[in-house]
Formats: C-alpha cells, sequence, structure tokens
C-alpha cells in the first residue's frame, strides 16, 4: 500500500511537472505569436504609409505633366481609335512600311562582316 | 514547574515561537499558493488589458482599387500638469519644436493642477515627435493614435469629407458610411474612378480659367447602372486640411446645393408631353410672338429663324421657351408634376452615400409656376438629381438612383439593379434623337466631341436677386449622354455666373457646353468608350459593301 502510493505520487508529480512544462511552453509560443502579430501589424503600417505614398506620387495632376515634358505624351485622341476590322485600311491609309532589312540588321551581323540579305 | 511559576520571559517565550513558525508557515502557504496560481493562469495583465485595441478605420478606395482615403499611424503628445514643474519653461521648449503651438494658452492649461491629463498636440509625425522626446521635459506623454489621409489631395475632396480628431467622419463618405468605415477590414469601393474624377476637377478648373466663375459643379455617371464615376464641386477642397478652406469651397455644390438649371428641363417637358400622348414629332408651333401666362410675359430670348412652325425638336434644338410653355399648356400642370416626380425631382433622393439636398419646388403648382418649370425656373434641385432624371434617355425609358458603392465589391448583380419605367423607350429615342440634334444643329454645338456622339441640352437661368430675377447673373448648365447611338453615360456640369473672359455671351452654348464637351473627350477613353469617327463610318459601311460583294 505505501510503495502504491509513493508511485501513485511519483506519477502525479511527474504529470504535474509535465503539464507545467506543457504551459511554460505554450506561453513561449503565445509571446512568440504576439512578437510575429506586432512585427505583422508593423509591416502592415509600412505598407499604408507605402501605398499612401505610391497614391500620392502617382496622382494624375502630377503624372500628367511629367508624361508630357518627358515623354511628350498627350491624352489620347478619338482618332488614334479604330475598329479590328478596318485596321488593315487604315494602314494602307498612313502607308505604314516595314522596316528596311538593311537598316536593321543586327549588329552582330556588321561586325562579322555579314552581308545584308534581300 | 508550571508556567505560571516561571519567569515573565520563559513563559511567553514558546508561545511567541510558534506563533512566529505559524505566521511564516502561512505566508509560505500563501507565497506557494500565489505562485500555483500563477504558474496556472498566468501573470495578470494588469491595466494594459483594460484598454480596448482600437480598431484601423479601413480605407477608401475607386472602382479600381486606388487609394482615395487610408489612415496612417501618428503620434499624439499629452501631458499631466501635476507632474510638470514650470509650464511656462515647457510650453516654449515643445514651441520651439512645434511652431504651430500657442504658448500663452498651453501655459495656461499646463499650469491647471487640477487636472490630470491636456493634450498638447495631436497627430504629429515621427520625426516632430522624436524632437521633442529629445527636448527630455517633465509631465510628457507620448501616445500612437491614426489619422486619416487623403494621398491626393483635393482629388474628390467635397465627396470624400473628412474626419474629425477622433477619426469619426464628419462629412460626405466619411460620414454617409462612418459605420462601415469604422468596423476596419476591407477598403471600402466607391463608385468614383480617379482618372474621370481628375479630368473633370481639370476642366472645372479650366472652366474658372476661362470664365471666372462664382463656382461650380460636374457629374458623370454610368447610366445603365446609377454607378457615379465622378462628381465634382468647385471651389475644390483638401481633405488633409479642412479648416482651411474658403467658405465658398465649404458648400458641395454637385450634392448639397439646389439650383434653378433653367433649359435643360426643355427635353423633359418634351418627353412628358410625348409620353402622355398630347404631342407629336410633326407638330408645329407659332413661337413667334410673347406668351402671356397670367400677367407674366414669356419671350424668346434669341428668337428662332422660322418661329411661325417650329416642331418639338426645333424648340430642344434652338431652346424656344415660349414652344417649351406652349407644350406644357398642352401637357396640364398634374401631369408635369406626376412626370417629375417620377424622375425624382420633387423628392430627396434615397441611396447609400453623401445625401443630396431636397428640391425646392414651388409653393403652388399653378399654371404660372407650370410654364416657367417647362423650361426650368421655378424648381430648384440638385445637380445630381437633375442628372439622374436623364438617366431614362439612354436607358430605353428607365429611370436608375444614383449608386456610390461598387456593386462588383459588395456582390451586387449590376444586371438586377432596380430600374423603374417612366417612359416609354420609343419616347426616350425620339427624345434622345432631338437632344443629338442640338449638338448637331443647335445651341450645343461647342459640347461635340468628335467620335462621341455627343447628345444634350443647355440651360442658361438667370440667378434671383433682391428684386426678382436678376439677367446679369445666370446658372448655366449642359446635361449630356453619350453616345447617343449606344448611350453609355450621362454627363451634367453646372457653372455659377460663368462670364466668358473673350467677351462671349454668358449663356451655356458657350460657356457649360464647352466643358461638357472637353470633359466627355477625355474622359471617354478612360470610361472604355470607343469613338466612331467619320472616317471609321465611312470604312466599316465600305468595308461592309465589299464583304457584301464577296458573298
Amino acid at each position: 500500500m505505501k510503495r502504491l502510493l509513493i508511485v501513485g505520487g511519483l506519477i502525479v508529480a511527474v504529470l504535474a511537472v509535465s503539464v507545467y512544462r506543457a504551459k511554460l511552453g505554450a506561453e513561449e509560443t503565445e509571446t512568440k505569436i504576439e512578437g510575429l502579430q506586432a512585427e505583422a501589424r508593423k509591416v502592415t503600417e509600412e505598407i499604408s504609409v507605402l501605398k499612401a505614398e505610391e497614391a500620392y506620387l502617382t496622382r494624375p495632376e502630377r503624372i500628367g505633366p511629367i508624361a508630357h515634358e518627358k515623354l511628350n505624351m498627350q491624352p489620347a485622341q478619338p482618332e488614334q481609335f479604330t475598329a479590328p476590322e478596318a485596321l488593315s485600311r487604315r494602314l494602307g491609309e498612313e502607308q505604314v512600311r516595314l522596316p528596311d532589312a538593311a537598316a536593321e540588321a543586327p549588329a552582330d551581323d556588321k561586325k562579322a562582316g555579314g552581308k545584308p540579305k534581300g | 514547574m508550571s508556567l505560571r511559576g516561571r519567569p515573565y520571559e520563559d513563559r511567553w517565550g514558546p508561545r511567541r515561537a510558534r506563533l512566529i513558525a505559524g505566521a511564516l508557515a502561512l505566508l509560505f502557504v500563501v507565497i506557494v499558493g500565489r505562485s500555483a496560481y500563477v504558474a496556472v493562469n498566468g501573470p495578470s495583465k494588469g491595466l494594459n488589458n483594460a484598454v480596448a485595441e482600437s480598431v484601423r478605420r479601413a480605407d477608401i478606395v475607386d472602382r479600381k482599387g486606388e487609394i482615395m482615403a487610408t489612415s496612417l499611424a501618428v503620434w499624439s503628445i499629452a501631458a499631466d500638469p501635476r507632474a510638470v514643474w514650470d509650464g511656462k519653461e515647457v510650453a516654449t521648449s515643445i514651441a520651439s519644436v512645434l511652431p504651430g503651438i500657442d504658448v500663452a494658452d498651453l501655459t495656461k492649461r499646463l499650469s491647471d493642477t487640477d487636472r490630470h491629463f491636456v493634450w498638447i498636440q495631436r497627430g504629429i509625425t515621427p520625426r516632430q515627435k522624436q524632437a521633442v522626446f529629445d527636448l527630455g521635459l517633465e509631465g510628457l506623454q507620448f501616445q500612437q493614435e491614426t489619422r486619416r489621409v487623403y494621398p491626393r489631395g483635393s482629388l474628390a475632396g467635397h465627396f470624400l469629407g473628412f474626419t474629425d480628431v477622433d477619426g469619426k467622419g464628419v462629412e460626405g463618405a466619411e460620414l454617409a458610411f462612418n459605420d462601415r468605415l469604422s468596423k476596419g477590414g476591407a477598403p471600402l469601393k466607391v463608385t468614383l474612378d480617379a482618372g474621370v474624377q481628375h479630368t473633370l476637377e481639370d476642366e472645372l478648373e479650366t472652366a474658372f480659367a476661362d470664365f471666372d466663375m462664382k463656382g461650380g459643379a460636374g457629374i458623370v455617371l454610368d447610366a445603365a447602372t446609377g454607378e457615379v464615376r465622378a462628381i465634382a464641386s468647385w471651389p475644390a477642397v483638401d481633405p488633409n486640411h479642412p479648416q482651411g478652406r474658403s467658405e465658398a469651397a465649404k458648400l458641395n455644390r454637385a450634392i448639397g446645393a439646389t439650383y434653378e438649371l433653367g433649359s435643360i428641363y426643355k427635353p423633359l417637358t418634351v418627353a412628358a408631353a410625348l409620353d402622355a400622348g398630347v404631342l407629336s414629332t410633326t407638330e408645329t408651333f407659332d413661337v413667334s410672338k410673347p406668351i402671356r401666362v397670367g400677367a407674366t410675359p414669356i419671350k424668346d430670348h434669341d428668337p428662332l429663324q422660322h418661329p411661325q412652325a417650329v416642331t418639338a425638336a426645333d424648340i430642344i434644338a434652338y431652346s424656344s421657351n415660349v414652344g417649351a410653355v406652349e407644350i406644357a399648356k398642352k401637357l396640364g400642370a398634374e401631369k408635369q408634376k406626376d412626370f417629375l416626380s417620377k424622375v425624382g425631382l420633387l423628392s430627396r433622393l434615397s441611396y447609400d452615400g453623401p445625401q443630396s439636398a431636397a428640391p425646392m419646388p414651388p409653393p403652388e403648382w399653378d399654371a404660372l409656376a407650370s410654364a416657367t418649370i417647362s423650361y426650368g425656373h421655378g424648381l430648384a434641385v440638385s445637380p445630381l438629381a437633375f442628372a439622374m432624371a436623364y438617366t431614362p434617355f439612354a436607358n430605353g425609358g428607365e429611370y436608375v438612383e444614383p449608386l456610390f458603392l461598387d456593386p462588383k465589391a459588395n456582390l451586387v448583380d449590376v444586371t438586377k439593379i432596380e430600374k423603374k419605367r417612366v417612359m416609354t423607350k420609343a419616347t426616350a429615342q425620339t427624345v434622345l434623337s432631338m437632344l443629338r440634334e442640338v449638338v448637331t444643329r443647335g445651341t450645343g454645338a461647342n459640347a461635340n466631341a468628335a467620335g462621341y456622339d455627343v447628345a444634350g441640352k443647355t440651360g442658361t437661368a438667370e440667378k434671383i436677386g433682391p428684386d426678382g430675377y436678376d439677367s446679369e447673373r445666370n446658372i448655366t448648365s449642359f446635361a449630356a449622354v453619350f453616345p447617343a447611338s449606344r448611350p453609355q453615360f450621362v454627363v451634367l456640369v453646372m457653372l455659377d455666373e460663368a462670364q466668358p473672359r473673350t467677351g462671349d455671351k454668358r449663356t451655356a452654348a458657350y460657356t457649360a457646353a464647352t466643358i461638357a464637351g472637353k470633359v466627355i473627350a477625355r474622359a471617354a477613353p478612360l470610361l472604355d468608350v470607343q469613338p466612331v469617327l467619320e472616317t471609321s463610318r465611312v470604312e466599316a459601311s465600305s468595308l461592309r459593301a465589299s464583304e457584301a460583294v464577296t458573298q
């Protein structure tokens, strides 16, 4: 009986220690999760700031003049649109030519002394 | 030997030892118990547990996901006056790094030791916070908060509105959708298109440069669904600095104000009469002489070319007041009232979003009121309400209500948006073709945007002054549907006291129509409207002809 009590007590003690260790482990994990959540919040805030900056920098009143000055871009004019079925005729009207093969020969060919084809 | 017989110290010695041992044992039990409790339940979270974590206010984005309003982390400085030794020194030091601080006021507040908490400055940047921190002053507290930011500046400023310092919506969409935004979560997607909005606001700015106006408003909406793609009021307002706005900028002219919009009502008069069966398209009217309603004479400011026999199409194309009154007389006041009620002009609109001003109908809908309303005087409505009244002309006779929340983001099936039939399809198509004639041969020529088949109507209304209507002060407007061949969008431009700097007449034909045409020409590509040019029409027809030959 006495031995049984001692063994039982030992088992209870081991179980108690195990539960305590498991709890400590859970707390450590919880702390780690909280840390990660805090980091995620910080990154989210940084993303918010970056998105706000992007919106600020891409506002049309800023981009418009830059596109005009640097790239000579203009708002699309109605004449620039056409129906797909009318495209071939339109290309004909504007006499669009394919680039001259001689002028567009790759630089490597010229270096190699290759003769223009066609 | 009994205890009684012992000396005093000997008698109480063992008892005292037992008492101390018992007390220590009890203390040990309490410590072990508390340790076990802490081990099992974890440490107390104390005050931090009592502070609820604030929810980040949801962003507002346009229909393409572009950020219109967002919340960013900022710092606020507070102080406990009881912990401040010299209020003046602290106030002066803070003012050296935060120049906007009122030193006298802050000194007074910091010297009031009956208070436990005073705000010093809210919403400062991390850099400003660091500068104050580096001063090393006593009694200061730094708190992190969120601040509402509008990164696109004044873009859609009136529509967006703004929040107070506590992040609560005060005006515009911030107020209208405050409950939804306060809950945080996914961004609130509105129907506006930032590109179209910019175009509209830019052209209103141009209007000011060209016409020296007092104010203006513009609206672009998808006629099929009622989705508002752009809505602007001029002068613009920057919601980042709402306190700095001028008196003129405080009013949202597109939604929150009502105007008598003039002759853009005439197509509604004609539509009502056609639908009621009291008018035919071939019927002619004599508008050569002024017409008298009671004691009031009504005349045309610019007489028509052949005024003895004009059709409804001529009346709209050349904007004849006399003709509109003649049609209204045939229609009758009751039917006119019923029709205007059906197109939403006699009651406040019902929708989710910044609320529209209630219309101002005449006190009595008598013959004179009916006559003047037929050409747009005597019934004041908000520009938004009026723009919606033109949707039936684009929808084959069906009216839709304005929509400010993106239907796709809110899982609304756009094909199931409620539409109300207010006129027959034939009537809508007839009036639409008349509106097209306004641009091709009438007063709306300046609104012609090549390729976009603009159909619309000019409106010039005199403003009410102390002595009645003032011919020197006008509201000019242009209401349009485009493209007329396959109607998709409604545009309304309204200018308050626009005076062309070139010396042209101050009528809508020279002011609002010009601006509306520019808005359409620039906005149409952004709205994915394919232009149809005359050359393309010829190309398409010749292509069809050649295909027919080959077949």
